[in-house]
């Protein structure tokens, strides 16, 4: 028996003693102390206040807690009030994805209980304990002041973001997020916090190899074992080709995988899965497992890939659901059966036979000619790492059956690819499935590929039995999409007068041992830069090659983070082999409104592209404002001799959501007392989207936020929407919310004129809630429509549907500076200044667009500098945990840095919005490294871009 | 399942370890219970925080003695502390680790990556251990140089007046170090070279053939060793 204090309560517990004292507290139902790295002590989500001091709760056994006094976040929470510090928090938009949001406002509690008057190094020191990617640090210190200012005046002072749209009156302006209290409070909003007791298990036994062929596997006596619902390997999974990743169908990726395959292609690629009552007979079971396998030469990198001699990673049979070619029966003459097959739904320039999975080839104009008449040309290879997105929650599913249907809990950004794909596994139909996205504890692209959910849910359609499975930290690296590592080569030809005639981008992308994306990773590299450029001579070659590292797939920015730091880094050298101002060769040849952008004609995800015009476009723009910011052309000089201070900056564009391919659906009904529920497909994967979606209601519908209540992601109540990835959330989803408010708000309007006895186009919508005549004044309340209608003489419920399906692109753009510190003798670099300016159209929640803007500049920061899955020449990942991983801290985070929002009104985007947080991600890597050539000359054409790289760049050792 | 004793004495705690082969002292809990730490499920964990000293005063002489179960944050928030030696708990940089974390447990880890071993042996470090022979005291020079870990660190005592100077050089605040090196005026170098261990004396520091690892390569670790001594000694000159 352990006796505490937990939050002003004794607690007698009889958990053993050793168990670590996380797992105690969350058993005992503090779910606000989460584990995000396995017991490492890194992320800090397991930190509680213990004998009065932050210690983490991970790292200390149960038995230590006798007579401990211990507060959790649960503690700061009184009935449905949040406390101070975590409304500051959701003031400040700093609560996104959130899985750590209830810890970090502990520690700010404890923070401003021992010291009221804290400043900014109070709070970097107390945020040095926790590893924040979504948010990035910056608003934290905002959140502070706010809590500090509530204390001391009563009131917020400080502005948290600019306005945006003054005559709207929710729109473009700070509200606190809809799900802000539930996830800073510690909420059971996680998959996790759903499971019930008596669940199976799942657990995966992983290939030792790169490449092998399974020879030999016997299950009997795992299976023998008690406590084994069932073993799942290549002999007895269903027989169905798919692929992972969360796409519109038909999609522009390979099928080229079943549940289990008989060639295990990366360390970590499935072997057997195993039911169990627990974990502990999972791991028996597991050792249990006799495997023989018939390792293979694995393949690790393009070149490995490209070599004439090169192994194949895929070897089977290939198969087209249509465009097939006519001579497949002659390249299928030697398929190797035992690798299965790879099945495309069109052509996308795959040859697998050389290891290529997919490809693009295209351009306009003349770029050799271009190359022969230029004044100067540059060529130049950059090569990008595999980096890991690391959400803080790990991938994870729970299913179970309930009423002869397959309902999945999920953490994914596409709920209705999950459907589908599980459907098409399990070889159901669509209704047999029900998908529910909980709360996502970050996804940043990795949770739009389904690498838990097809398995998991298929074991409860095998065994009937609800199912668990989440991956370690480990598996998080090693069975996990990742960043496409590139190789990226460019070419560019210019005149003295700074003009760019001419360029060529080479591309070749690592998809590793499946093709997740294989065609729109590498292609957005492409089409996500050379359209940034009015340049008539322009082409691209794109292809992707299987490999044998883990997988990879899709991350925030799909490849244009690598274009990017490819196309930036070799206009500035261009620049400088010139002699130009390399802003001024951005501004001479970067697109404006109404550009006719030609290129895009072969960039369409395999399919023809839409040639069109640029639209609404803040580049120019953010480029100018950013140079004044950072008083570009000023050379700053450190009063240390050792340093040296450099500048560089990016300019950059994104997409929002895919035109031609997604699309977003929508409904919204008036309820009996007049309120509003508004059901949207969208996946709120922590961004706020159900608050665009809230804010699109209260502004049309005239009523205030606690009168609207929104429900997504769930594939039962809501209507299809492709997902929220492609930086589609906004503009496809809030454009479905949209449509379906208006269509209700039409709705209202008829039914009020007949009940009014007026027509509809004599009325309006009035605030807090009313029909109102502009003839005759009479006012009706919602209320009161609603009930009518719904009574037994009325006309039925009334409900607006709307969807969102176009050709229009609205793209966002911006330009992102840095000032760096380099240190001559040991290549220290230090991110003085980092500026990021973007065109977001009208930020609907521009508060938490400013964060999303810190946290994915943060995250880019992190490849730039920083992050690098490692593997041994066996293809093992060597360094799959945080500390070896070394993702950015607070004290990695710039010591000057700006978020700032250029104001631009898009046409087609809600309200006249755009996309903001991908794009975030695509400057960093070339303004740091422009800068860091600024300062010392070092030219480094590889993230990440390390201390030892430069030092080697300058001939130091 | 873990076997706990928590031990009342050091005595106690010594023939425990003594008689469990495996067992584990447990102060903090941050090098031994984190992931891949040696507390795994099956081990003999004896605490020994409940007598081990936490207190950060002076002796006699005006030297500061450190109980080996303060955390890098006591040290840090003490007022004896001398900079030099703020700077080197510093080099933890998670606030909470800092204030769970032990100088003793940091010392007797003896990590390729240390923290705190660096600074305290250029600092001339002295230790108050237990172990087969009882109480003893000696130089943790003579502990690292022994392997240390047979002895349960009680104290260690540092003149606070000692001239020392530090660098860690790692690619980020909270990854592990290539490199965490110190000077202190006359008592030479002292490093804590990732893949190589702790090296005591620039002899035993040139002499070394770092290996190349995710810090760095060998090549840039022999490099840095030699930029980061000559600013060291610069630093200490000033």
């Amino acid at each position: 028996m352990i006796t505490f204090t937990l939050n002003g309560k004794r607690i007698e517990t009889e958990l053993d003693k050793d168990m670590r004292l996380r797992d105690a507290l969350y058993a005992l139902g503090c779910t606000s102390v989460r584990d995000s790295d396995d017991h490492e002590g890194f992320t800090g989500s397991d930190i509680i206040i213990f004998n009065g001091k932050p210690r983490s709760s991970n790292l200390t056994l149960l038995y230590k807690a006798e007579g401990a006094e211990i507060r959790t976040a649960e503690s700061l929470r009184n009935g449905r009030d949040i406390n101070w510090v975590q409304k500051a928090m959701i003031r400040a938009g700093v609560v996104q994805s959130a899985y750590n949001s209830p810890t970090v406002a502990l520690l700010l509690t404890w923070l401003l209980e021992n010291k009221p008057d804290a400043g900014r190094e109070d709070v970097k020191e107390i945020l040095s304990s926790v590893f924040i990617r979504d948010a990035g640090y910056e608003h934290f210190y905002l959140a502070v002041k706010l809590a500090q200012e509530m204390a001391r005046y009563g009131e917020y002072r400080s502005a948290v973001s600019p306005s945006f749209r003054e005559n709207l009156e929710y729109i473009g302006k700070p509200m606190d997020k809809v799900d802000g209290v539930s996830l800073v409070a510690g909420e059971k909003v996680y998959v996790e916090d759903k499971v019930e007791e008596g669940s199976c298990v799942l657990a995966i036994l992983r290939s030792p190899y790169a490449m092998a062929y399974i020879k030999s596997i016997d299950t009997s006596e795992a299976e023998a074992l008690e406590g084994v619902e069932a073993v799942i390997t290549y002999l007895n999974c269903p027989d169905i080709y798919y692929m992972q990743a969360g796409q519109g169908e038909p999609e522009p990726s390979p099928y080229d995988r079943r549940l289990f395959n008989r060639k295990v292609r990366h360390v970590g690629d499935r072997v057997a899965g195993i039911v169990a009552r627990d974990r502990k007979t999972a791991d028996r079971a597991m050792e249990l497992i006799r495997v023989e396998y018939e390792p293979l030469r694995p393949v690790l990198s393009v070149e490995d890939a490209m070599a004439v001699d090169a192994p194949l990673v895929h070897n089977g049979k290939v198969e087209y659901v249509s465009g097939a070619p006519d001579d497949l029966d002659e390249y299928n003459r030697n398929y190797d059966e035992r690798d299965g097959k790879v099945i495309y739904q069109f052509p996308l320039h795959g040859d697998i036979r050389h290891n290529i999975a997919a490809g693009a080839h295209g351009g306009i104009g003349d770029v050799e000619k271009a190359f022969r008449e230029a004044d100067a040309v540059v060529e130049a290879t950059y090569r990008t790492s595999q980096v890991q997105c690391t959400p803080l929650e790990p991938h994870v599913c729970w299913s179970k059956l309930e009423n002869g249907r397959l309902v999945l809990h999920c953490s994914t950004q596409v709920p209705y690819h999950v459907r589908r794909i599980v459907a098409k596994v399990c070889q159901i139909p669509e209704n047999k499935v029900h998908v529910i996205k909980e709360r996502v504890g970050g996804g940043y692209g990795s949770k739009q590929d389904i690498l838990v959910e097809d398995l998991c849910g298929y074991a409860t359609w095998l065994t009937g039995k609800p199912v668990y499975f989440r991956n370690s930290r480990a598996e998080e690296f090693y069975a996990n999409s990742t960043r496409h590592p590139m190789r990226l080569t460019v070419k560019m030809s210019g005149m003295k007068d700074g003009t760019i005639t001419g360029i060529y981008m080479d591309v070749r992308a690592n998809t590793g041992p499946y093709g997740n994306h294989c065609l729109t990773v590498p292609m957005n590299a492409s089409s996500k830069t050379l359209p940034l450029f009015a340049v008539q001579n322009m082409y691209y070659d794109l292809n992707t090659y299987y490999s044998n590292i883990p997988p990879a797939g899709a991350y925030q920015g799909y490849g244009a983070p690598k274009g990017y730091f490819a196309i930036m880094s070799c206009m500035d050298e261009l620049a400088h082999k010139l002699g130009v101002d390399p802003l001024e060769m951005a501004l001479k040849n970067v697109v404006d409104e109404g550009y006719m952008l030609e290129i895009l004609k072969g960039l369409g995800e395999g399919r023809e592209g839409a040639v069109v015009p640029v639209g609404s476009c803040g580049v120019r723009q953010a480029l100018l404002k950013g140079a004044e910011m950072i008083n570009w052309g000023h050379r700053e000089v450190s009063e240390d001799p050792d340093w040296a201070i450099g500048k560089g900056f990016a300019m950059i564009q994104q997409g929002s959501g895919l035109p031609g391919l997604d699309q977003s659906n929508a409904q919204c009904k008036l309820l009996p007392d007049g309120s509003i529920v508004l059901l949207s497909g969208g996946a709120d994967i922590g961004t706020g989207l159900d608050t665009i979606s809230a804010k699109i209601a209260c502004e049309l519908l005239k009523v205030d936020p606690s009168r609207v209540s929104v429900v997504s992601g769930d594939t039962d109540s809501c209507l299809f929407d492709t997902g929220a990835y492609a930086s589609s959330g906004t503009y496809f989803s809030g454009n479905a919310s949209l449509n379906a408010v208006r269509d209700l708000r039409s709705r209202m309007l008829a039914e009020a004129a007949r009940q009014m006895g007026e027509d509809a186009s004599g009325l309006d919508l009035e605030s807090p809630g009313y029909v109102v005549s502009g003839k005759t004044g009479k006012k009706l309340s919602y209320q009161k429509l609603s009930h009518d209608a719904l009574a037994g003489d009325g006309t039925g419920a009334i409900v607006g549907t709307g969807s969102f399906a176009t050709s229009n692109s609205a793209i966002p753009y911006g330009a992102h500076f840095a000032q760096v510190a380099v240190n001559r003798r040991t290549g220290e670099i230090r991110v003085q200044k980092f500026y990021a300016l973007q065109d977001a159209g009208t930020p609907i929640n521009p508060e938490l667009a400013l964060c999303q803007m810190y946290g994915a500049a943060m995250k880019s920061i992190g490849h730039t500098l920083y992050e690098d899955m490692v593997l041994d020449k066996n293809g093992r990942c060597i360094n799959a945990n945080f500390t070896d991983y070394c993702v950015p801290m607070v004290a990695e985070a710039p010591e000057d840095f700006k978020a700032v929002l250029i104001d631009v009104n898009d046409q087609y985007g809600p309200f006249g919005a755009k996309s903001i947080s991908e794009i975030a991600t695509n400057g960093a890597a070339p303004a740091i490294a422009n800068a860091i050539y600024d300062a010392v000359g070092a030219r480094v054409r590889s993230w990440p871009i390390t201390p030892e790289k430069i030092l080697h760049e300058l001939g130091k050792f | 399942m873990r076997r706990i004793i928590v031990a009342k004495t050091m005595e106690e705690a010594y023939k425990a370890r003594r008689d469990s082969a495996g067992a584990v002292y447990l102060t903090g809990g941050t090098e031994v219970l984190r992931l891949g730490g040696r507390a795994d499920a099956g081990s003999t964990i004896i605490d020994i925080s409940s007598f081990l000293p936490a207190d950060i005063s002076l002796d006699r002489d005006k030297n500061l003695v450190i109980g080996a179960a303060a955390t890098f944050q006591d040290v840090i928030d003490s007022p004896l502390t001398p900079e030099w030696l703020r700077k080197a708990c510093r080099y933890m940089a998670s606030l909470s680790l800092r204030m769970q974390a032990t100088v003793g447990g940091n010392i007797a880890s003896l990590r390729d990556d240390s923290y705190l071993i660096p600074t305290l042996l250029a600092a001339g470090a002295r230790l108050k251990t237990y172990g087969n022979r009882g109480f003893m005291e000696g130089s943790l020079q003579d502990y690292v140089s022994n392997g240390g870990s047979r002895y349960a660190i009680l104290s260690v005592t540092v003149d606070r007046d000692a001239c020392v100077a530090s660098r860690r050089i790692a690619r980020s605040s909270s990854t592990h170090s290539a490199l965490n090196i110190a000077l202190g005026r006359g008592r030479g170098f002292f490093a804590a070279l990732k893949g190589s261990g702790i090296l005591q004396g620039i002899e035993a520091i040139n002499a070394c053939e770092p290996v190349d690892d995710l810090t760095g390569s060998a090549g840039y670790k022999r490099y840095i060793i030699g930029q980061c001594a000559g600013l060291l000694s610069q630093e200490v000159e000033e």
